[in-house]
């Protein structure tokens, strides 16, 4: 290298020339096109998962349903067919075609009767649910399937027979070594008096309170929820602070900058819990549970303070105290943690069977366990909020809570539920101070439940 | 102030007024580096508006161990050969070889000159030769790493340079006789 090019890296060493405004316009404007294209494909992306979650499910709900089970009775039929040609005819047989072996007057009989509902079968449980000797209950599970020519389900109410086998048995055309514990019914709507003649049914069996039975769950379960910190005093000119400096000159003090949040907003959070369910009536239950929840919200704050050696963000509704520093805008994420005790009683709206639709309503109690505060600047620290020494929320509260829930019962032992709920707090035990908090939460969450049955009979 | 490290930070999050804040800070250091291998103010200012919207994309990847004014202006550089490779393909450096031999036989004097003079004499070079001129002269890059830059042989690389500095001479050699004339004249 010669002094002329070290003349020239001198001569270029710090030089500073300033662009044209129209330069950063055109930065400007790239960087919010990229960021649109960048929100269209995360939406798009979360639009995608979504529909394919809605598609998976409504795949695994139309693969459980009805409409696959005709073939299988169908094949069934066959099957049973086969093994009559065969004369190994087993106890498990299908009802239809039972029905079928009716000679000849019971088959004439349900075949009028079941002349319009066309060949779609299905079977259904019934259980075998004393063992007299002389009269065998039939009960089954829950209803009865009707099928039309249009292949449409129309599902009717429980019913309850109690048979004498002496005088009628429907499965009686053939040959069964024993009869088993658990038999299959033909889909179809039948009337009793159409396939038999003289008959006992026991009125008390077909008396709705039959069918109620002492029905304790245990349940457990996980969910989402959003918080709206809800917060008293918090409208827009609460959510500046102004920052004010002694001026001598004046011998007054000066606005020298705000802090301000701005943009505040939900952010999903999970919940587990578990809990207890008794029935009172058909129709009426009982609810008592126990949440653990991570509540997020968060927003905007142009602020930090330096308290002691640490630097941290500032949410004005929460308290701050030390030197202020003002920065472009950052984001802010409050997490609450809490337990909560709901107590609901529950009425049941709709009873599909096996599904039902329950409203909720009750009361609950909630303790909050912590309350932080984190900036997204690196090298600021998290929060950590005294309930003793902010006003902002209080420990204790006690708030409203309803909702609805869907019900599906897998079994007799095991059931899901879909619960979506709301919860405003209303009231503390503290009320003093600048901001107060009545906070409200809305969410939804899945539940497993284990039901430990006592029947009145 | 707002530290680099917090105003990194907050561009990573895509704060506009943190970007804006970041591009007051850096864009008048940069933009004689982006002159300098342009061939005028409109052409550095394209090369600058690609270069911010890198850094803006690449913060990320930044380690703070790294003299940031150095990352930015590696990528300011990177964007200019980029852009004038472009133009490169269309006036193709010649080998040295095909080039009749220049030689500056003595050494040129800058103590009277501002970077702005300099500047608009370097713009006038053709775009290969001003490239190796910037990469050898002032980046500090030698001509194998040049060629490797540039996709050229190191024998090119030096014959641009040789002829580059040969015209550069030349201009301020016309540039000091100007400032002669002009102080003889008063």
């Amino acid at each position: 290298m010669s002094n002329f090019e070290d003349d020239l890296k001198n001569m270029f060493d710090g030089a500073e020339f300033a662009p044209s405004e129209q330069l950063w316009t055109g930065i400007e404007e790239a960087l919010k096109a990229k960021r649109k294209k960048g929100m269209f494909f995360y939406w798009q992306s979360y639009g995608v998962a979504a529909a394919l979650a809605l598609v998976l499910t409504f795949a695994y709900f139309f693969s459980k349903g009805p409409n696959q089970q005709p073939e299988q009775a169908v094949k069934t039929l066959t099957e049973l067919k086969d093994k009559r040609a065969s004369g190994k005819i087993q106890a498990k047989a299908d009802s239809s075609e039972n029905l079928k072996s009716i000679e000849p007057n019971e088959k004439a009989m349900a075949s009028t009767r079941l002349g319009n509902l066309g060949q779609s079968l299905m079977n259904k449980k019934i259980e075998k649910v004393t063992s007299d000797p002389n009269k065998t209950r039939f009960v089954t599970s829950n209803e009865l399937h009707m099928a039309d020519q249009s292949n449409s389900l129309e599902e009717i109410a429980v019913m309850s027979m109690e048979l004498n086998n002496d005088r009628f048995n429907p499965f009686a055309a053939i040959v069964l070594p024993q009869l088993p514990e658990k038999i299959s019914i033909i889909k179809a709507r039948w009337e009793v008096k159409h396939l038999v003649g003289p008959m006992e049914i026991s009125s008390s069996d077909l008396a709705p309170e039959a069918k109620f039975e002492r029905l304790l769950s245990l349940n457990g379960g996980m969910g989402s929820s959003s918080f709206d910190p809800n917060a008293s005093g918090t409208s827009d000119e609460f959510n500046v602070a102004e920052l004010r400096s002694f001026d001598p000159m004046l011998g007054s003090s000066a606005i020298v900058s705000s802090v301000k949040n701005e943009n505040n907003q939900q952010l999903g959070s999970y919940a587990v819990g578990a809990g207890i369910g008794m029935a009172l009536s058909p129709s009426w239950s009982l609810s008592m549970s126990l949440r653990y929840s991570e509540y997020r919200f968060a927003g905007e704050s142009n602020a930090y303070s330096i308290e002691g050696q640490r630097s941290l963000p500032i949410y004005i509704p929460a308290g701050f105290q030390g030197d202020i520093v003002i920065v472009p805008n950052y984001q802010l994420t409050n997490s609450l943690t809490s337990l909560a005790l709901p107590v609901q009683m529950a009425y049941k709206v709709l009873d599909l069977g096996r599904f039902d639709l329950e409203a909720k309503a009750g009361l609950s109690v909630d303790y909050f366990l912590s309350y932080k505060i984190k900036g997204d600047l690196p090298f600021l620290s998290t929060r950590k909020i005294d309930f003793s020494e902010t006003s902002l929320f209080n420990r204790f509260n006690l708030g409203s809570t309803g909702g609805l829930g869907l019900n599906y019962e897998l079994n007799p032992q095991w059931g899901l539920s879909a619960d979506l709920f709301v919860r405003k707090y209303i009231g503390g035990f503290k009320e003093e101070g600048n901001f107060q908090s009545r906070p409200f939460v809305y969410g939804f969450s899945f539940n497993l439940r284990y039901f430990l049955r006592k029947d009145n009979n | 102030m707002i530290l680099d490290e917090q105003l990194l930070a907050l561009c990573i999050k895509n704060d506009l007024k943190a970007q804006r804040m970041l591009y007051d800070r850096y864009a008048s250091k940069l933009m004689p580096m982006a002159l300098r291998y342009a061939k005028s103010q409109e052409d550095a200012e394209d090369i600058l508006q690609d270069a911010f919207i890198k850094i803006f994309d690449s913060l990320e990847s930044f380690r703070m161990e790294a003299q940031f004014l150095t990352w930015l202006k590696r990528i300011v550089i990177n964007t200019a050969i980029n852009h004038n490779r472009k133009k490169m393909y269309q006036q193709p450096m010649l080998d040295i070889e095909k080039l009749a031999p220049m030689h500056v036989e003595s050494e040129m004097t800058l103590s009277n000159m501002h970077f702005t003079e300099i500047l608009a004499m370097m713009q006038k070079l053709p775009v290969g030769s001003r490239t190796v001129f910037n990469l050898f002269a002032i980046e500090g890059y030698g001509h194998k790493e040049i060629g490797e830059m540039l996709e050229i042989s190191e024998g090119t690389s030096k014959s641009q340079y040789s002829r580059a500095k040969a015209l550069m001479k030349a201009m301020i050699e016309e540039a000091n006789k100007v400032v002669q004339i002009n102080l003889a004249g008063r």
